[in-house]
């Protein structure tokens, strides 16, 4: 082990060089899905498995980096969903570029709200994004009209069908939504790929380990830390509005809810916060957990499917207090160790 | 058949290896036949069962199972050979992506012949855009959302209230009394949740107001939530309307009663309250029953329902509604009973559990009697957007410690008297 590792690189990946190859196979596999299975339910449940993993990819590109614990996220994709929805219901402008002023509008935003709180740490910050999310929901609940803008408020803005159009997107079928949101959470990874190897990742992961010295060393907290939060946010944005096209109908309440922020947040702290593949190990195992457990019990025994969930994100946080993507890469660095002894 | 069977019965008195094979065959026809006479039929329900509306839903939930059970008791479909009806539940914890995934499953999973739910807008919008495209008929319970029935689908179909129905209803009855006695208010205040049900309603209220001749002297909106109204009230004091409309949630509603009555505040015409608090049966529990003398309450449900009706069926689930849930038959369990019953109505007329055939049926639907009107309708029939045009909430005024129906005239029942004007304070017995 080299002094220069330890640092500025905490999760020390294991076989960092295999990340990619890896991610490579499990893409193609994923790609893969629609050929073996055309099961509606099915894909519904992958959709939202995918959705899940990129809005908390979205999540840890800053928070799992830069070690401050946003719950407000969900204002970024209300946000997203919001523009992408008013610009087409509007003016008839694509989602696709819609969707693109949504995240920009959402980067801006978080730009605003992050300058005068960034200098506010642990729980602090985190009350301060619950405190802005909350503001955002309830203006909007509040609100009819603004700037010309059928906002709706409470009720909820629904995008009107205009039959399958790749422009429009609005598809018949299941399998296209599949591949777009597929396509997200890749472009997400790879980018916290990239950003992890930048000089930006490093910046951010120094200023997690000490902020105090980090700046000491050059390194701007409020210039990187803004510039993460930005790309979080633009990226939870396009997650919005892919949730807004998918369902057809988003309101205030889930789609800007604390809710939606603690999934995003939950999701990467349980599959392991700071790493490029986290977010999506939670989601894989706590998306379908829900779905499952609601499915056999939801009707049944009110209630208790949540009592599980709970169970189980109790367990995970005391036994697998960094997520549960560590010990699974030593579980697999140990077989492959023991397979071929050096 | 009969054939086949006295020549069996015949060797059976001859050969015992031929006696027990005859029993085989008699228990196979038997199963066979029972099997073919009587299969199952499943329909699906989408509810918050968990989260904040969790309370409702369990209430349908039960209103529902109370149905599947009389329905089976009572033999069944029988146009299906008795067959049973099956209810499964999906939760949709209030949000509309699962709400839409339980409907996916519901759909695929269960295979079920129809659906019923969602009770939140929110849920009900998306889910039942899924039931169309999987052509699987929906019965709309509970959500107001007016655009639901507003989209050409073939396969949604509603029982209850547009939204913007309850505004107008509450208009009607106070021309409805100011007709029956000659005595008429002329100005109306209204005080609501500054919410989106909250401010809707008052516009709508605002609307009919003026077409109908009042003049609106006061229109306040209140954050919910709050812990003192007597801003509000003096402003009441000081515009003195006739009549006063209230939209509130059941903690605003219980600190608004209180305060009216601690302070004696006078309205000629009566508090007009749109569901909300006063439906909620555990508002009666906190307040005295003198704060809510001569209160006026829409809501989509005929409280005194079990006072005026016959039905054997509709008594018996106020009944079970006590014993399972605690409290008597509320506007949710009604709507669940009535749900599973308009689509029990459907599959007796299609005779199939086929999703098209029971859509058909469905829009044929044309019920005038029966459990399916447990929650105060004359007639369920809906039109080709698949709204029942028949639906209406009731309005009931608290005389003498009761909560009597008093709108439609047509739901009153024999010997109740409303009282309009209502006495002022010091009229009042006990006060």
């Amino acid at each position: 082990m080299t002094v220069s590792t330890i640092p500025l690189d905490r999760t020390a990946p294991v076989g960092f060089s295999k990340g990619p190859a890896l991610a490579l196979i499990v893409l193609l596999l994923a790609a893969g899905l629609p050929l073996v299975t055309q099961d509606s339910f099915f894909i519904h449940s992958a959709i939202m498995v995918l959705f899940f993993a990129y809005m908390a990819t979205a999540w840890n590109f800053l928070c799992g980096y830069v070690g401050q614990l946003s719950l407000g996220h969900a204002m970024f994709s209300g946000m997203g969903g919001y523009v992408s929805v008013l610009l087409f219901t509007t003016f008839g402008l694509s989602p696709w570029l819609g969707m693109i002023v949504g995240g920009l509008a959402a980067a801006a935003l978080s730009v605003v709200i992050g300058y005068p709180t960034f200098r506010l740490k642990g729980p602090y910050f985190t009350l301060t994004t619950i405190a802005f999310a909350e503001i955002v929901r309830i203006w909007v609940e509040n609100t009819d009209t603004f700037l010309g803008f059928h906002i709706k408020g409470a009720e909820g803005l629904v995008v009107p069908m205009v039959g399958e159009s790749f422009a429009a997107f609005q598809f018949g079928g299941k399998i296209p939504y599949y591949y777009i949101i597929l396509g997200m959470l890749a472009l997400a990874i790879l980018a916290t790929l990239i950003m992890e190897r930048s000089k930006l990742g490093y910046c951010l992961k120094a200023i997690r380990g000490d902020r105090d010295a980090a700046e000491a060393l050059g390194i701007s907290p409020t210039r990187y830390t803004l510039t993460a939060f930005a790309i979080s946010a633009f990226m939870t944005a396009l997650g919005g509005s892919f949730y807004a096209q998918f369902f057809r109908y988003i309101n205030p309440e889930r789609n800007m809810g604390t809710e939606l922020s603690i999934d995003m947040a939950l999701m990467s702290i349980i599959g392991g916060q700071g790493t490029a593949f986290g977010p999506l190990i939670g989601a894989l195992i706590l998306t379908p957990l829900a779905e499952v457990t609601r499915g056999y019990l939801g009707g049944t025994f009110l209630g208790l499917h949540l009592v599980i969930y709970g169970i189980v994100l109790m367990l995970a946080v005391l036994y697998f207090p960094k997520g549960v993507l560590e010990p699974l890469k030593n579980l697999a660095v140990g077989l492959f160790r023991r397979r071929n002894p050096a | 058949m009969s054939n086949h069977r006295s020549q069996r019965t015949t060797a059976n008195k001859s050969n015992l290896l031929t006696g027990a094979l005859t029993f085989g065959a008699l228990t196979f026809y038997a199963s066979f036949a029972f099997a073919q006479a009587a299969p199952t039929v499943t329909i699906g329900c989408v509810l918050p069962l968990s989260g904040g509306s969790a309370s409702v839903g369990s209430q349908t939930k039960v209103g529902a199972e109370i149905a599947v059970d009389q329905i089976n008791r009572e033999g069944g479909i029988k146009s299906m050979g008795g067959a049973k009806l099956n209810v499964v539940f999906g939760d949709s914890q209030s949000k509309a992506d699962i709400g839409v995934t339980e409907t996916e499953r519901l759909v695929t999973r269960e295979n079920v012949a129809a659906l019923c739910g969602a009770f939140n807008s929110a849920v009900t919008f998306p889910a039942t855009e899924v039931a169309e495209r999987y052509k699987t008929p929906w019965v709309v319970v509970g959500a107001v959302k007016d655009e639901i029935t507003e989209r050409n689908f073939k396969y949604v179909f509603r029982i209850n209230n547009k939204a913007n129905y309850d505004a107008r209803e509450q208009v009607d009855a106070i021309d409805l009394l100011s007709k029956e006695t000659g005595k008429k208010p002329k100005t109306l205040g209204v005080i609501y949740e500054g919410t989106d049900w909250g401010r809707s309603h008052a516009a709508n209220i605002k609307k009919f107001a003026s077409e109908r001749g009042y003049s609106v002297v006061l229109d306040e909106a209140a954050p919910p939530n709050q812990v003192d109204f007597s801003n509000q009230l003096l402003k009441v004091r000081s515009t003195k309307p006739e009549a006063l409309i209230v939209a509130f949630y059941t903690p605003d509603h219980l600190i608004l009663s209180r305060q009216l009555m601690e302070q004696r505040l006078d309205v000629p015409f009566g508090i007009h309250s749109v569901g909300g608090g006063t439906e909620d049966p555990a508002f009666y529990k906190a307040v005295p029953p003198r704060a809510v003398g001569y209160y006026f309450v829409q809501e989509d449900f005929q409280i005194d329902i079990t006072e005026v009706t016959k039905d054997p069926m509709i008594l018996e689930a106020d009944k079970r509604s006590k014993e399972v849930l605690g409290y008597p038959m509320s506007a949710y369990t009604a709507q669940g009973l009535s749900g599973v019953y308009v689509i029990k109505d459907a599959l007796e007329r299609a005779g199939s559990a086929d999703r098209t055939k029971l859509r058909d049926a469905l829009a044929a639907t044309d019920i005038k009697s029966g459990p399916a009107l447990a929650t105060g309708y004359q007639q369920i029939k809906f039109d080709e957007q698949g709204q029942n045009t028949h639906a209406h909430g009731a309005i009931s005024q608290n005389i003498e410690g009761k909560r009597r129906t008093v709108w439609p005239a047509e739901n009153r029942a024999p010997g109740v008297k409303p009282s309009w004007p209502v006495p002022t304070w010091s009229e009042r017995p006990n006060s």
